[in-house]
């Protein structure tokens, strides 16, 4: 037996060896799709409504060249466009590498609890792919031709992680964030908005869900002031301004944090919102570099204007879009006990919200050009 | 007092010798008045003329200007008044006898004297004490060791002034009748390895024993592992600190090697550099190397799982250049790597023995331009090419010869694996290769197993001055070698 | 061979026990707590713990009265051979039946991963062959193997701290406002997975320092409920306890968030290091069931590792379907652990109440002799 030992094992290494390969194997990476971007659109069509959920793949004619490639495919259901997307493709299809999919505003107010579930549970899929809901049709958007890069997926790509210098934007507007907001207790889904305008792509707000479904639209000028609210750790700026000529505009970032108690069973909510930037520009108080107390006129005057936007936010947000838009019912929950039966929303709605603002200058930046020495 | 005359004497010795053995016999008179026949035996080659010329023939057929009285002292008399070398008398044992001829000594025969004078007159040319050519160190000793035994053992002695320091001879080879020596000190070293060494040794059987390299084999308790059991070195800077720490030094007569023994995993990985620099410059080199050493064995296996079959988890970045640089390549993954790395053993084992000059030619032609034409004719991809680059490079970094080879060859059953099985073709290598790894034993000290005293060793290094115990795998005994000297160094404090 | 060599110190008995009870199936044990406790879940499972503590300070009665005998031979003595060796079969049942489930459970998670490719039973074929070549190889190489995966082990644990910037703690408040029954609840379910600590009574004669084993044991059952709860905690900070109970392998699905420079996200070397961690689970239990079965009958433990294999093999091939395993696991484990506790219980009393000499005198030396 031992002396034929090396013979059995090379001969059962062998055959190990072959029934392994012999399984249905995948084709290499060159002979697969690469899509860098999906979009959702909804043909309502009766009885029952169509997805058409278009693919932008890279395709490479030549050794140097990448270009991109759209497939379309409609299907009542989105496994469904699958089927029909192999029929024109050349290649298998590769879920993992999106960059963003694109909602389009029919999609997003049907509902996306089915595209939720289908990403959860597929194995290859890359949890921090954008999401984005568009205006009009998304297949446009993915069609839509950008100078700066191969596809319009990389452009929206580049678009959405840099926006968080400005506007008080968050990174939270991943595929894993909307698995932990939709259907989860006290949060909510808020993903930005885009549309073209003057042949450019542009974030012109942000849209909000409620539960699975989009109930509003918010431009970026109160957008901002909802993202002030909501995010901790956000830059953006905030300005100052009487007139045309007078302004002081500052740049720093937030933090935020929420206190929240219940008198009588009705809820009343304390956001505490810390502001620290410099002064990027100073047209009002020529006095800043001398003056401490002209510093603490401004920031007592930006304070007072901030809470009275962000009320102005906060009452439209409780009697017209009527969503917790600002995940108060988290911390609401976190503090008296958590309930899958509670309505968040009306109760945010109808709570008392204070918000308290205060602004602290830590920087003037190299110096002040307007400065007057009196 | 046997009466037998000079001739039958040098007869019986040349017959038992071998006629075909070149033999010199001078025969010489000893004394005047009556002068005594006497006759000394040699081979030629193996001597050292020098002596026999002024220590032996000078002073016996010059010196003795009396005549000498054969009784049973001649031979005390002649070797403390007139022979100058050193000689011992040999009474009965004819077997000695042949066996000191053989080793280089001269042996001076007397008329009718029973005994055999042996004069130790070894010499011979030998090779000078130089640079090891295999192992270089930057701030280490430039002695290397030789062919010849008592030059190595005499280097190893120089370093070694303990008292406790133990020579042991033995024979191996029924025909080349090669000599061995077992070096340990006697306090600190693991009793039952040496038991077993010397039951091993003492066991061999064969004819010659050649070089080290048979002889590990000889002794080798797990011949059919791809790891090496034992040691093998060309530095006394190296096996100084392994008989310190209680192992076994074996040095064989014709090698310039020497093994220590038992050893473990990760001296495979400590190069005499590692004693040498500071602290933590040592601790970023060692790492450097266990990375390699990952690096060489899974990298390849990877990048072939990633492009396979797990393409969504390659960086979104890398996918599109990857996947450009692979398009009208018209072999598959698989077959790609495998014939580069093939290529690449070829090669260095191709430049492994040739002369400098043309080696540089055939690294510029190999590497260079046929790695260069194959990506020109779409048969590899640039991306392989680099991955397998960075492969070759990774494995100059493992220190020591026999695990160097050993890691470059694991590659291959690894992307076997990878390429049956993906990710668990990975995994699975691994786990065989850590209980193989467990598994392994030699003269009763586990290959892999970490104490945790042991670990100020291992993959990194604590300062020197904190490695008080010696490594407790090797050698139960007599732990401490250092105290905390440090304490006492008197410093002053700034208020 | 060194005769100290061949027995096992306490560092490596601190290893082979982690390792027997933590493996891949951990990574869905937050399910079952977080569904019934919620957001304490954690809690619950630090509760679950009292049962291998258990377990520990009763084998430590054991192991003070008889230091050289193991459960298999005090079980035979106490209860007369047939009777005796009808129990150790049911407790050989037990790691065998754990041995199973461990199988199945990788087979089902690693294909739902990342290896889409490989039909359940040729994984389940490599994971026996590996597991039976590993526990051929004896108790010494496993020991070394679960030292090696322990640091594995501590590796993933320590990635996953870094999950910390993306959860929040709001997630894991109110602290206790699940209501004190549910998290008793809960720790009963988390005490189901704790299984397995019963191998400390059969390798307890096999280590060198008798007097160490009690405190060896504490100190790994100290550090199993350490990095159980802090995969249940991790998981509810990370997911929130809506979502937890929405997925099936929690812990997975917090360690692809953690994202390094070069692969894109943890997932790949995470997977090799949970494939390695599950053969070790996977030896050790059928290591332990061929010793078992090795007191039982004569036959060598070699042959035995190959006559277990075929069921090893073939009785996982049944359970292919996530849910049907657990639905198995779930109506099995309890009678196992109620059978393990008494079990434990009666023959600790036993040793405390009747003496049986004739156990020290007559097996005090076999242990050193037989082969590990």
């Amino acid at each position: 037996m031992k002396r034929y030992s090396l013979l059995i094992i090379s001969i059962s290494c062998i055959i190990i060896y072959t029934i392994f390969n012999s399984s249905y194997g995948n084709l290499p990476l060159e002979k697969v799709d690469i899509c860098s971007g999906l979009s959702f659109d909804l043909i309502a069509s009766s009885p029952v409504i169509e997805y058409n959920v278009a693919a932008s793949a890279y395709a490479f004619p030549k050794k140097d060249e990448v270009s991109s490639v759209i497939l379309e495919a409609i299907g009542k259901n989105i496994p469904d466009t699958r089927s029909a997307r192999s029929t024109i493709s050349s290649k298998e299809f590769l879920l993992g590498l999106q960059k963003v999919f694109i909602f389009s505003e029919a999609v997003a107010t049907n509902g996306i609890n089915p595209i939720v579930d289908m990403m959860f549970s597929n194995q290859q899929m890359n949890d921090s792919t954008w999401i984005v809901v568009c205006k009009g049709k998304a297949i446009d958007m993915l069609k839509f031709k950008v100078v700066d890069a191969t596809t319009s997926s990389d452009h929206i790509d580049g678009l959405v992680e840099s926006s968080i210098e400005q506007n008080f934007m968050s990174t939270d507007y991943k595929v894993v964030d909307m698995f932990v907001r939709v259907g989860s207790e006290g949060r909510n889904l808020v993903v930005p908005y885009l549309e073209i305008l003057n042949n450019k792509i542009t974030l012109s707000g942000m849209a909000v869900f409620k539960k699975d479904k989009m109930v509003a639209k918010i431009p970026m000028e109160e957008a901002m002031y909802m993202n002030l609210l909501r995010n901790n750790k956000v830059k953006g700026i905030l300005t100052l301004q009487k007139d045309s000529l007078q302004l002081i505009s500052t740049y720093g970032d937030v933090k935020r944090k929420v206190h929240c108690e219940k008198i009588n069973g009705k809820y009343k909510f304390n956001i505490d919102i810390e502001f620290k930037g410099q002064v990027v520009n100073n047209t009002m108080y020529k006095d800043f570099m001398i003056n401490p107390k002209t510093i603490e006129k401004y920031t007592h005057e930006l304070e007072e204007q901030t809470e009275k936007r962000c009320n102005e936010f906060i009452n439209k947000m409780q009697n017209e879009y009527k969503t917790d838009c600002l995940e108060l019912g988290r911390d609401a929950a976190a503090a008296f006990g958590r309930n899958p039966e509670t309505n968040w929303d009306n109760i945010v709605c109808n709570a008392d919200i204070k918000v308290n603002v205060k602004v602290r200058v830590n920087n003037l930046g190299r110096g002040q050009f307007l400065f007057e020495d009196k | 007092m046997k009466i037998e005359a000079i001739d039958s004497k040098i007869n019986t010795i040349i017959n038992a010798l071998g006629s075909s053995t070149p033999i010199k016999v001078k025969k010489i008179s000893l004394g005047k008045d009556p002068s005594i026949q006497g006759a000394i035996i040699y081979i030629d080659g193996l001597v050292d003329k020098n002596i026999i010329n002024r220590d032996i023939l000078n002073p016996l057929m010059i010196g003795i200007s009396n005549s000498i009285v054969l009784n049973s002292d001649t031979s005390n008399f002649l070797c403390s008044t007139y022979i100058t070398a050193d000689c011992t008398i040999i009474k009965d044992n004819t077997m000695d006898v042949y066996k000191n001829i053989k080793n280089g000594n001269t042996l001076l025969l007397i008329e009718n004297i029973e005994d055999y004078i042996i004069i130790d007159t070894t010499g011979g040319v030998i090779r000078q004490v130089s640079d090891p050519l295999n192992e270089t160190s930057l701030r280490g000793s430039r002695d290397g060791f030789v062919e010849n035994l008592e030059v190595n053992i005499s280097l190893l002695r120089r370093q070694i002034k303990d008292s406790n320091l133990c020579i042991e001879k033995l024979v191996v080879g029924r025909r080349s009748q090669t000599d061995l020596a077992i070096v340990y000190i006697k306090d600190l070293v693991n009793t039952e390895a040496l038991d077993d060494l010397r039951e091993r040794i003492n066991a061999v059987d064969v004819d010659s024993v050649t070089g080290i390299g048979s002889f590990q084999e000889f002794i080798d308790e797990n011949p059919y592992s791809i790891f090496p059991m034992c040691m093998s070195t060309e530095r006394p800077d190296r096996v100084t600190p392994s008989i310190m720490e209680g192992r076994i030094a074996v040095i064989l007569n014709g090698s310039p090697f020497v093994l220590t023994l038992p050893s473990v995993f990760v001296e495979f990985f400590h190069t005499v550099e590692d004693y040498n620099e500071r602290t933590i410059s040592v601790n970023i080199i060692r790492f450097l190397r266990f990375l390699s050493v990952l690096l060489v064995i899974t990298l390849p296996s990877v990048y072939l799982t990633l492009i396979k079959y797990n393409g969504e988890l390659i960086p979104v970045e890398f996918v599109v250049p990857v996947v450009q640089s692979r398009i009208g390549i018209s072999l598959s993954p698989f077959m790609e790597i495998l014939i580069l790395e093939i290529l690449m053993e070829i090669l260095r084992e191709g430049g492994l023995r040739l002369p400098s000059k043309i080696a540089q030619t055939l690294s510029i032609v190999g590497g260079i331009i046929i790695g260069n034409a194959a990506v020109q004719s779409n048969m590899v991809s640039p991306t392989t090419l680099l991955v397998i680059g960075i492969t070759i490079i990774a494995s100059f970094a493992v220190p020591t010869v026999d695990m160097s080879i050993s890691i470059r060859m694991l590659r291959f059953p690894m992307l076997f694996l990878a390429n049956s099985m993906g990710i668990m073709g990975i995994a699975t290598g691994y786990t065989l290769l850590i209980i193989h790894l467990s598994s392994l034993e030699n003269f009763g000290v586990p290959y892999m197993a970490f104490n945790k005293d042991d670990l100020k060793d291992s993959f990194t290094r604590a300062p020197l001055w904190k490695m008080n115990s010696r490594p407790s795998i090797i050698s139960d005994r007599n732990k401490k070698r250092q105290t905390n000297f440090r304490d006492k160094f008197r410093r002053r404090k700034n208020e | 061979m060194n005769k100290k060599s061949m027995l096992i110190s306490s560092s490596e008995l601190f290893f082979i026990l982690v390792g027997c009870i933590v493996g891949i199936s951990s990574t869905s044990l937050p399910v079952d707590v977080v569904s019934i406790a919620k957001q304490d879940g954690w809690i619950s499972t630090i509760i679950g713990g009292i049962y291998p503590l258990y377990i520990v300070l009763i084998g430590g009665i054991i192991i003070k009265k008889y230091p050289n005998s193991n459960i298999m031979n005090l079980s035979k003595a106490y209860f007369g051979k047939i009777i005796g060796n009808i129990l150790n079969l049911l407790f050989m049942l037990q790691f065998l039946f754990y041995g199973v489930l461990v199988i199945s459970s990788s087979s089902n998670q690693l294909r739902a991963y990342s290896i889409y490719f490989i039909p359940h039973f040729k994984m389940v074929m490599i994971l026996a062959i590996v597991a039976c070549y590993a526990s051929i190889k004896g108790l010494k190489v496993l020991c070394r193997f679960a030292g090696i995966t322990f640091f594995l082990l501590c590796l993933i644990i320590v990635a996953s701290t870094v999950t910390f910037k993306s959860g929040s703690i709001l997630n894991v408040k109110p602290f206790f406002g699940a209501g004190v029954p549910n998290i008793l609840e809960g720790s009963i379910k988390s005490a189901f997975s704790y299984g397995n600590m019963e191998l400390l009574l059969i390798i307890y004669p096999y280590v060198q320092q008798k007097k160490a084993i009690l405190k060896t044991a504490l100190i790994s059952t100290l550090v199993i409920v350490f990095c159980y709860s802090w995969i249940v905690f991790t998981s509810i900070y990370f997911s929130g306890p809506d979502l937890v109970v929405k997925q099936l392998w929690p812990f997975s699905f917090v360690a692809e968030s953690f994202k390094i420079p070069v692969v894109n996200n943890f997932r790949f070397i995470e997977m090799v290091i949970w494939i390695i961690i599950a053969y070790k689970t996977v030896s050790i239990e059928f290591y332990a069931s061929t010793k078992i079965l090795n007191s039982i009958t004569k036959i060598k433990r070699k042959t035995i590792c190959f006559l277990l294999l075929p069921i090893i093999f073939i009785i996982p091939l049944f359970m292919e379907n996530e849910v049907i395993r657990r639905e198995i696991a779930g109506k099995v484990i309890p009678w196992i652990t109620l059978f393990n506790i008494s079990y434990v219980t009666i023959i600790a009393l036993l040793t405390l109440l009747i003496d049986k000499k004739k156990l020290i005198n007559k097996k005090g030396e076999k242990p050193i002799n037989e082969k590990i």
